[in-house]
Formats: structure tokens, C-alpha cells, sequence
């Protein structure tokens, strides 16, 4: 009797047994169905990405470079973001308002809390306040920190300059009405001040772990995003992990982010880095010019070879020029002579040459993509005729009597390429320069300095606003403290922009913006080069990777499919 | 040993350095096209009939900045040692001469101190500090690779100060300076000369070394190490930019090492 | 015998002096201004002064060299300009890679060169040696750096046997360092081998080895118990002067496959006009050459019978 009892239970446990395996089947079947459904986004993974300047510190009120912003913007956050149309869409602040244009009242969210980390009592991250904001703000002011974005509020917020001059303890325009509402108060009307709160700079950072880590609090970041750093080697790779207690739902409600976390390698070169991409160690990567017509057909659809990767592209929010500096003689005074080296130079033929085509030339300072930009702005299409006639017109026929100018370009293939290639079309013109070669900082603090007459610069927009592509022309704001390197002075344009920028109105602002550009144009304080085309080329798998002309894609939409 | 092994390529080696000082010396206003010359249409073609060796990315011809940069690796290479000559011959002899005695160690410290510094180290530093250019360049070179001259002539001329000239010389009262410079050194350039040619394969290999990472030549001038710089981009798309100057970069350390170590051989053979 | 040691250990810490001294003086050849480098671009005149005063650079010159030498001997060499990180710290890390780069490719280099020259001993045959002679000095000829390139296209982009850049600390990290340590051994490759060629050609020919013969011993056993210890000399010798070469071939090496070592520092700083990195890695690179020199001729007595008076070895 025992031995068929036996018998019968194992029997039926096997059947059970077997039955439990069969049940993920069912499970599997379900699945089947709900795939040809449009895909949700998975979680998991992590996703690997890389830089190509090092990054030293998360700072926000030291960080100015790209690679840190693109790395920072996971793990802190600002007031409002940007999104992939360039609009200014809410973040931390929920909504605001501004009845006189003049006051600016913010809501914050509730409940946003910062990252656990000891700084905090408990180590857990509390919540943000409008105190924070004060704070974070005040600190972008305080020339105590070395910052590097006292240029955002001093001329617009009530109290700022005196605060960055030291003449005050804090700032009368920043105002904490409540726990959740903060008030900004302006000098004048000034519309670009939401895209201004975007930046990087304006990030929201807790007192707490400023004076706890003090002069290391660049490698110890505790902000609001959703990523905290979880591993830092400078140089060498930086690993972030998933917050999870981030704030943010996506439109189905599920919390953000998708991945585990994000690996960012130090890759010093582009080839490097496309290379470690097609070996399959990188989710994404440029397109170094060189390889790129092998890649990219005219069409811009990848070639058969690379069909099975993706292609994001945009218009670039950026402007390659070469900076006239005006206080140097013989280019400061005399304007025929600058518009003549701007006619002489075949921005097509190195478009199409040395860039591949992934650029259009630059009539004058915006680019494509921003409200303000004018397809219709002549400036100065490719005519040797023309350049010789103004060298005649500045009193140099043929170039006689014109000395030797120095070109500083910093050390690069294509930049020093473009260089060359400037040279040559210059010199057919009867225009004499010489190359020098140096490391970008070193050009920097040389075109601080105004060491040599030209410098090879460009501009890439951190916000999208032609405001601040116009800033670059201002009068007073010169380096080290402004983007005025030309050191361009003309009261009827600082009149224009400052027009602009008290403009509530579209129409109007487009106006005043464009009569500031052909102002500028024509003065030529520029060598107006190119807008550049960027492009990122993504594995099959990955997927909510956004790509616009900021160039700044947020890590919170992406996932991986399996 | 060496002897035999090495014996049949010093003639082919001395006859490439002949035939690359012979086109460096060639004036380029001579060709149509200079080697700066840009030509953005036809720029990264392969080799063919109307450009030798391709052209580069700015379509300039890639055989004709090979022969430009021959003649700045040659000069740089002949500025750097004559500083280096120089210095290290008077160096070497003024050591050996008061041999043992107080200048002479000092100076040894001195050149045990600067022979600690790894070579290329050094040179960057200087060359950061002094700034890119090629002339700037020679003279970081000059004055760190002094001390391998002024060492070998140190030993050389007291192996020579035990000798019936220089005894007799100072016998008659001729003075230090004089027996130095006007007896002794006349002996010693034989070695000095060849220790010199010996370290033109290294220089020429620094100097590309500078410019591949971008301290050396500026352009649009040619520099092989530049060039080789320039061209890794485009190895899997136009091989040739890089290959070229690096194939005769290559054949002109060898040439000046195999050219070096004959001379070296023949003299202590002597 | 003692004095000889003793003699040598002082000479090499009075040469580390003057290289102390040496960098010292670099530091005011380079042209940036370090209290504006530290204070950043944006600093005004006061605040300049303030940190010239705190950096001591209104002292005189031996006060300068003296506190310099002070923070130096406790290792504390300042902070990088750019990334404000410690110099020592940043040192320390990545020492580690250098050392295993370098490390490896000397193993690469000895068991090649020692292998071909044993092979060319072995085979007593002419043709041989006038094969890897010649060769040797050819790759002996070839520039780090494009001998780099090469390998990198060749190996890693068309045959994509091994990754090309980057760096992996732990045990799987090896494959980042083949390619970069197969690139670095050629030269002292090529040295070790010419070397190992020719000097045992003529140990095999000296009355020792001969004697070995005539107890009728057999040629492999010969050469490498008693013709190679006698060439380890020589061998040592090369392997101790090339580790200058091997430092800065190294750097090129480490630039081109992107390692993150010394050398990769020094480029970064160099072209970053770092000057607190710059000066705190050349001292390191000097003072490790130095040790080494002093290693290597300390040892040397170790292995020359002549120097001991005795056969140390039967």
C-alpha cells in the first residue's frame, strides 16, 4: 500500500514539476502577442558612452566644456530644461509667471530630493527648497568660487553686480517667498532669462555638501537627477548609476530612468572612439570627418555597410569663425580691409573639401535652427574680384604694404587643414599670413591676451537663444569675464540687442536681432566660417535617444532593447 | 661579427643619404605645384601618374612635402647636433683635461644630473616652456643630448693626456687653453665627429617624435613627423599620407645608424 | 667592496639633488604664470598678489628651492592646474599602468632577443646571424611611434584581434595591453637580440666554453648554463641603459592605444601647459631612471666574475 502511495506522490509531483516548467511558456505565448504592440520602454543595462576633453570637476559654477556639461546634466538640474525642439519645458520649477516682465515668480515641485549622501544628516537627501535655489545662485555670483557664469545675472538681476563686486552679502533680486516659491527680480525686461536658467551653471546644489567637501566638492557631486556618480577616475571612465528615488515619470507613469546606469570612457580621439564603436564597446559615437563619406551617403541615410546602425543628425546650434581682434592696427581701423579677407575665402570649397559637407557656410552669426536665423543675409559669398577691389579701397592694391598677419589656430587636423587652406585662398587675394599652432587653452589665454591679431574660434550655444550668440559683440563684455574677443564696440548694436532682449514680442525681437546681424556683418569683426552639421551614429539597440542642436542628449529617455 | 653582417649595407645606406641630401637641397619653386600648395578638389587621391605619392587631405602632393621634410629633418637634425658639438666637445675636453681634479668632477655631477633626465623628457619640458617652433627645437635638443659628446670626448682626451704630444706641449709652456683647443682637440674631433653622425638617427627620430605631437614644425610646413601625425586619421582611407614620410623616416635613422656604427668601427680599428 | 656600494648610493642621491635642483629651475623657464593659472582666467590683480604671496614667489630664489625641496621630499608637489587633482595622487595611479606596460614588454623583449640570439648560437649558422643582425638594427630603426600606428592599423583595425584603446585595471585588462606592449618591446627587442648574437658568438669561442666541450658536454646545455650567464652582463647592461628609451617610447605607446599611464600624463600636461603635473612627473621619471641606474649598477658585480675575484658560477 506504502509503495504505490510512493508511487502516486511522485508521479504527481513530477507532473506538477513538469507542468511549472511548461507555465513560462504561457508566459512566452503572452509576450508573443503584446510585441506587436509599439515597444515599451525596457529597463536595464547600462549604457556606454564616451568623452573626448577630460572631466575634472562637476562643479556647476566652474564648467564651461562640453564633456562635463553632458556628463553633469545626469546628475544635476536646474530650474527649467530644454527639450528636443528647443523649447524651454518645466524641470524642478513646475510653473511661473511674470505679470510686469520685470518679476519672475518660480514653483517648485514638491517632494524633489536631493541624492542620499553624508553630507546629510541620516545620509539621506532631503528635500529641495527655494533656499536652494538662493543658494546655488548666489554661489554662481560669488567671485569667491572662481566662477565662470557671473556673466548670466549680473546685468539683468537687481543687486547681482554689487554682490559679485562685494559690496553686498546677497543678492536683493533673488527672493525666497516661500519653501517652494522663489522670485527673481530684473533690472529691465529681459526675455532670454528662462533658456539662461537652463544652463548647467544654474544648477541647483545643496549647502551641505558644498562645506562638507569643500575644495573636492568638483569630484563629489549630490544633485537631483536621474543619475548619481558612482565611480570618478578622471582621464580614464566615469560610471553612473541609476537614482532610485528619482522624481521624474515618463507618459505611462513608470519612473524615470530606464538604464541601470550610464559607462562614459575617456577616448582622447574621435578615430579611437569610432573605432571602439564599430568593434561594439560603445553605444554611440561622432563621425570623425575622414571616414565620414564612407559612412553617410548624400542623402545623409547611412551606407549599405552601416545600414544596420542609426543615424541621428542636426543642425549644430554653432558658429566657426576666425575673431578679427579690433584693437590691433591695421584690421581694427580699417573695415574695407577685413571685408576683403572675408571675400576672399572659399567657404564652399573647404566645406566640400576638408569637411566633407558636413557644414553650410556662414553668412553671418546665427545659425539655422534658432527663430532669429536669416536665410535671406547675404554676407560675403566667395569673390576674388570683389576682395581685391576692397584691398584696393583700403589702400593696400594687391596686398602692397600689408604686413604678415599671425593666424592662431589650435593643433588639430582639421583645423590646422582649414587653416592651410585659408592661407592659400588668402594669399591669391595678395594677403599674407602666418600659422601658429597651440593647444586650445594656451589659444584662449593668447586671445585673452590679444597676442596676435587673428584667432581661430567657435561658438556652440549652451542654450538656444540668439541672444547669446550676439553677446559676443557687446561692448565692455570682453575676456576674461565676457565671449567678446573681437573686442567689437558699436553703441547702435549694443542699442539694437538691448532692444531685442526687452522685446516681449517675437515678431519685434526677430527684428532687432536681424538688423543687429547685418550691423555686425558688415563691420566684419569675423571671418563668418560655418554652421557644422553634427551627427551621432547609435547601436541597433539602442532606443529615446534624443539629438538636437545643442548637442546635449539626456540619458533619462534612453533604453536598450534586448 | 657586426662587421661582416652590417658590411654590405653601408653602401646602399650612404647613397640614400647622398640621393635625400641631394633632393632636399633642390629648390621647390623648381616644380609647378610647391608642396604648401592646396588643391581642395583633388584632395586624398591614391598614388598615381600626376602625384607620386597621393595627396593629402588638402590635396597637396604628398611626395613633394616628403622631399620638404626631408630637408627640415636634415637641418633640424644638423642644428640640434652642432649645438650638442659644441657645447659637448668644449665641455668634454675642459673635463678631461683636469681630469680628476675639481672641474672635472664637478662637471661630471653636472653631466650625471642632466644624463639622468630621460632624454625626450627633457627635451618636451624645454620645448613647452620655450614654445613650438623648429628652430626653438634645436636648441632643447642641443643643449640636453650634450652629454653623451662631452662623456666620450672626456674619455678620449684623457686617454690622450698621457700621450708624448700633450706632455711636451705642456713642457713648453703653452698654456691650458692653448694645449686644449690647439692640440688636443684637433685629435679628438675624429671621435667627436662620429659620435655626432651616430646621433643624428636619434635627433631625427625626436624631432619627429616633437612634431607628431605637435611642438616642432608649424604649418603649413612639412615635417615627417607631422605629417605622420596628420595622416593616422586617414590610414584605412588614404594610407599614403602617413606611410610615405614614415617609410623614409624609417630608411634615414637606419641609413645614419648603419653610416654611424661604420664610422665608429673603422676608428677603433685605428 | 662596501665602499663601492656605499660610494654609489651617495653619488646617486647627491645626482637627485640636482635633478630636484634642475626642475626647480624649470619651473621659471615656462612662460605661464602660475598664480594666474591657479587662480583662473578670471582673477583681478589683487587677488593675483594675494596668491603670489601665499605661493611664496616674492621670496628669494634659494628660500623658493628650499621650500620646494621641503614639500618635495614629502611628496607633496602641488595641484594640477586642470584638474586641481593632488600631483602625487594623480602619479600614484597611474604609475601602476606604466609599470605594467613597461614591465611586460622588457618580458617580451628579453624572451625574444635571448631566444634568437640562443637560436643563432644553437645553429652555429652564419646565414642565420646575417639575418637577425640586419633585422635587428632595422626595427631597432623604426620610431616608436609609427611603429605604433602600424601595429595598431594592422592588428586592431584589419585583423581586430585585440582592442586599441583603453584600459582595464583588472586581470582581463591584459588583452588592452598586448597590442601597446608588443609595439614597445621591438626596440629593446632588437637591441637584446643583436646583443645576445653576437657576444654569445664570441663566448662560444672562448677557451671556457671550449673546455666544456672537450668534458663533452652537449651545445644547448653549454649555452645556456654557462655562455648566457657570462652574456647577462652585457644584456643587464642594455636592459638598464634602455629603460630611458623605454620610459619615453612609452609615452608615444601610451598616446597612440590611449593608456592611461605616466606617460599619457606627461603628453596631457605638456600640451596643457600643466606645469605642476609636468614638473611632479619629471621628477618621478628621473628619480626612477636614477634608482634604477643605481640598481643595475649595484647588481652588475653580482654577475662579473672578474669584478668578484671568484667564479661564482660552475
Amino acid at each position: 500500500m506504502l509503495r504505490y502511495a510512493y508511487t502516486v506522490a511522485i508521479s504527481c509531483l513530477t507532473v506538477l514539476f513538469t507542468l511549472g516548467f511548461s507555465i513560462p511558456n504561457f508566459a512566452e505565448a503572452e509576450e508573443s502577442v503584446t510585441q506587436s504592440r509599439p515597444e515599451r520602454p525596457k529597463h536595464g543595462g547600462f549604457f556606454r558612452d564616451s568623452v573626448l576633453s577630460s572631466v575634472t570637476s562637476f562643479d556647476p559654477v566652474k564648467t564651461l566644456d562640453v564633456a562635463t556639461l553632458r556628463v553633469g546634466q545626469q546628475i544635476y538640474q536646474t530650474l527649467v530644461e530644454i527639450d528636443e525642439h528647443l523649447n524651454v519645458v518645466p524641470l524642478l520649477a513646475e510653473s511661473w509667471e511674470t505679470p510686469d516682465n520685470k518679476r519672475w515668480v518660480f514653483r517648485m515641485r514638491k517632494g524633489i530630493r536631493f541624492h542620499d549622501d553624508p553630507c546629510f544628516p541620516g545620509g539621506k537627501g532631503r528635500c529641495v527648497t527655494a533656499h536652494d535655489v538662493k543658494y546655488s545662485f548666489e554661489r554662481l555670483m560669488n567671485p569667491k568660487t572662481m566662477t565662470v557664469g557671473s556673466w548670466i545675472f549680473t546685468d539683468i538681476v537687481l543687486g547681482a553686480k554689487d554682490y559679485f563686486e562685494e559690496k553686498t552679502k546677497d543678492i536683493k533680486g533673488f527672493t525666497v517667498v516661500d519653501e517652494q516659491t522663489f522670485a527673481i527680480d530684473l533690472i529691465k525686461p529681459f526675455y532670454p532669462l528662462l533658456t539662461r536658467l537652463s544652463l548647467y551653471l544654474c544648477a541647483i546644489v545643496p549647502r551641505e555638501a558644498v562645506g562638507k567637501y569643500n575644495q573636492d566638492f568638483g569630484q563629489h557631486p549630490v544633485g537631483t537627477g536621474p543619475f548619481v556618480l558612482d565611480k570618478f577616475v578622471p582621464d580614464q571612465e566615469i560610471i553612473l548609476k541609476r537614482n532610485e528615488k528619482y522624481w521624474e515619470k515618463d507618459l505611462n507613469h513608470i519612473f524615470l530612468p530606464y538604464l541601470d546606469g550610464v559607462k562614459i570612457r575617456f577616448i582622447r580621439e574621435e578615430m579611437l572612439q569610432f573605432k571602439e564603436f564599430q568593434a561594439g564597446n560603445l553605444d554611440v559615437s561622432d563621425i570623425p570627418t575622414p571616414v565620414y563619406p564612407s559612412i553617410v551617403g548624400e542623402t545623409k541615410e547611412l551606407k549599405s555597410a552601416y545600414s544596420k546602425y542609426q543615424l541621428k543628425t542636426a543642425a549644430a546650434l554653432e558658429v566657426h569663425y576666425y575673431v578679427l581682434i579690433m584693437t590691433k592696427d591695421p584690421l581694427g581701423q580699417n573695415r574695407a580691409l577685413r571685408q576683403a579677407i572675408n571675400f576672399a575665402i572659399d567657404k564652399n570649397a573647404i566645406i566640400k573639401g576638408i569637411l566633407k559637407g558636413r557644414a553650410k557656410p556662414a553668412s553671418g552669426v546665427l545659425p539655422p535652427g534658432l527663430p532669429s536665423y536669416n536665410p535671406l543675409l547675404k554676407g560675403y559669398p566667395y569673390s576674388l574680384e570683389l576682395a581685391k577691389k576692397k584691398l584696393d579701397e583700403a589702400g593696400y592694391p594687391e596686398g602692397k604694404g600689408l604686413p604678415v598677419f599671425t593666424l592662431v589656430v589650435d593643433s588639430g587636423t582639421i583645423s590646422e587643414a582649414i587653416a592651410s587652406a585659408i592661407q592659400n585662398q588668402l594669399m591669391k587675394a595678395g594677403i599674407r599670413i602666418k600659422l601658429e599652432t597651440t593647444q586650445f587653452n594656451t589659444l584662449i589665454e593668447m586671445a585673452v591676451k590679444e597676442t596676435a591679431p587673428m584667432f581661430r574660434l567657435w561658438f556652440a550655444a549652451t542654450y538656444p537663444e540668439a541672444e547669446l550668440f550676439f553677446v559676443q559683440f557687446l561692448s565692455g563684455y570682453y575676456p576674461p569675464l565676457g565671449f567678446n574677443f573681437a573686442r567689437y564696440s558699436n553703441s547702435k548694436f549694443d542699442e539694437l540687442l538691448e532692444n531685442a532682449t526687452q522685446a516681449m514680442d517675437e515678431q519685434d525681437r526677430i527684428r532687432f536681432y536681424r538688423e543687429a546681424e547685418e550691423l555686425v556683418v558688415s563691420d566684419a569683426p569675423w571671418i563668418f566660417l560655418y554652421y557644422p552639421e553634427a551627427a551621432k551614429i547609435l547601436q541597433p539597440n539602442v532606443m529615446g535617444y534624443e539629438f538636437n542642436g545643442l548637442q546635449l542628449p539626456k540619458y533619462k529617455y534612453v533604453w536598450l532593447k534586448k | 661579427m657586426n662587421e661582416s653582417s652590417m658590411r654590405v649595407f653601408v653602401l646602399p645606406a650612404a647613397v640614400f643619404l647622398v640621393i635625400l641630401l641631394a633632393g632636399s637641397l633642390m629648390p621647390l619653386t623648381f616644380v609647378s605645384q610647391g608642396p604648401n600648395e592646396v588643391d581642395l578638389a583633388n584632395s586624398l587621391s591614391a598614388p598615381s601618374m600626376s602625384a607620386l605619392f597621393g595627396t593629402d587631405e588638402l590635396g597637396r602632393s604628398v611626395f613633394l612635402r616628403v622631399v620638404a621634410g626631408a630637408r627640415i629633418s636634415l637641418i633640424a637634425a644638423l642644428g640640434a647636433q652642432a649645438i650638442s658639438f659644441l657645447i659637448g666637445t668644449a665641455i668634454g675636453i675642459f673635463a678631461g683635461y683636469h681630469k680628476y681634479q675639481w672641474q672635472d668632477k664637478c662637471l661630471l655631477y653636472v653631466m650625471a644630473c642632466f644624463h639622468g633626465f630621460p632624454f625626450l623628457l627633457f627635451v618636451l619640458a624645454i620645448t613647452a616652456a620655450l614654445g613650438p617652433g623648429i628652430y626653438k627645437m634645436m636648441v632643447a635638443i642641443g643643449i640636453v643630448n650634450w652629454v653623451g659628446i662631452a662623456r666620450v670626448i672626456r674619455g678620449e682626451v684623457i686617454s690622450h693626456s698621457e700621450r708624448a704630444y700633450v706632455i711636451s706641449a705642456r713642457s713648453f709652456g703653452f698654456s691650458n687653453f692653448s694645449v686644449m683647443f690647439g692640440h688636443l682637440l684637433p685629435n679628438v674631433i675624429p671621435v667627436s665627429l662620429t659620435v655626432i653622425v651616430l646621433g643624428f638617427g636619434d635627433v631625427v627620430a625626436v624631432e619627429a617624435g616633437l612634431s607628431f605631437l605637435g611642438l616642432g614644425v608649424q604649418p603649413p610646413d612639412a615635417s615627417w613627423g607631422k605629417m605622420i601625425f596628420t595622416g593616422k586619421d586617414y590610414l584605412t582611407t588614404a594610407w599614403w599620407i602617413s606611410v610615405f614620410p614614415g617609410a623614409f623616416l624609417v630608411m634615414t635613422i637606419l641609413s645614419f645608424n648603419i653610416i654611424g656604427e661604420h664610422f665608429e668601427r673603422r676608428l677603433k680599428r685605428q | 667592496m662596501i665602499k663601492y656600494f656605499i660610494g654609489k648610493v651617495l653619488f646617486t642621491f647627491s645626482v637627485l639633488i640636482g635633478i630636484s635642483f634642475i626642475t626647480f629651475l624649470l619651473t621659471f623657464v615656462v612662460p605661464s604664470d602660475p598664480a594666474r593659472a591657479l587662480a583662473g582666467i578670471q582673477a583681478d590683480e589683487s587677488s593675483l598678489t594675494a596668491i603670489r604671496r601665499e605661493l611664496g614667489l616674492d621670496k628669494p630664489l634659494y628660500v623658493q628651492y628650499l621650500r620646494f625641496l621641503n614639500r618635495a621630499l614629502q611628496l607633496d608637489i602641488g595641484r594640477s592646474y586642470v584638474t586641481n587633482r593632488e600631483v602625487k595622487s594623480l602619479i600614484a595611479e597611474r604609475f601602476t599602468v606604466t609599470a605594467k606596460l613597461a614591465l611586460f614588454a622588457i618580458t617580451i623583449a628579453l624572451i625574444t632577443g635571448i631566444s634568437l640570439g640562443t637560436l643563432s648560437a644553437y645553429l652555429d649558422n652564419k646565414f642565420i646571424k646575417h639575418c637577425i643582425i640586419p633585422l635587428s638594427v632595422f626595427f631597432a630603426s623604426i620610431p616608436v611611434f609609427f611603429l605604433g600606428l602600424i601595429i595598431s592599423l594592422f592588428f586592431g583595425s584589419f585583423l581586430k584581434l585585440f582592442p586599441i584603446a583603453g584600459y582595464s585595471a583588472g586581470i582581463d585588462g591584459i588583452t588592452y595591453m598586448i597590442l601597446p606592449g608588443v609595439t614597445l618591446s621591438v626596440y629593446p627587442a632588437a637591441l637584446i637580440a643583436r646583443l645576445t648574437t653576437v657576444n654569445l658568438e664570441a663566448i662560444m669561442r672562448s677557451e671556457y666554453i671550449r673546455a666544456h666541450f672537450a668534458m663533452g658536454h652537449k651545445r644547448l646545455k653549454i649555452i645556456g648554463e654557462y655562455a648566457l650567464k657570462n652574456a647577462m652582463v652585457s644584456i643587464l647592461t642594455v636592459v638598464g641603459n634602455s629603460m630611458a628609451t623605454l620610459l619615453t617610447g612609452a609615452f608615444f605607446v601610451e598616446y597612440i592605444f590611449s593608456l592611461p599611464g605616466i606617460g599619457l600624463l606627461w603628453v596631457d600636461s605638456i600640451l596643457r601647459y600643466d606645469f605642476p603635473v609636468i614638473i611632479g612627473v619629471v621628477m618621478f621619471s628621473a628619480s626612477v631612471f636614477v634608482l634604477i641606474t643605481m640598481i643595475v649598477d649595484l647588481l652588475y658585480p653580482l654577475f662579473d666574475a672578474r669584478m668578484k675575484g671568484a667564479t661564482v658560477f660552475r
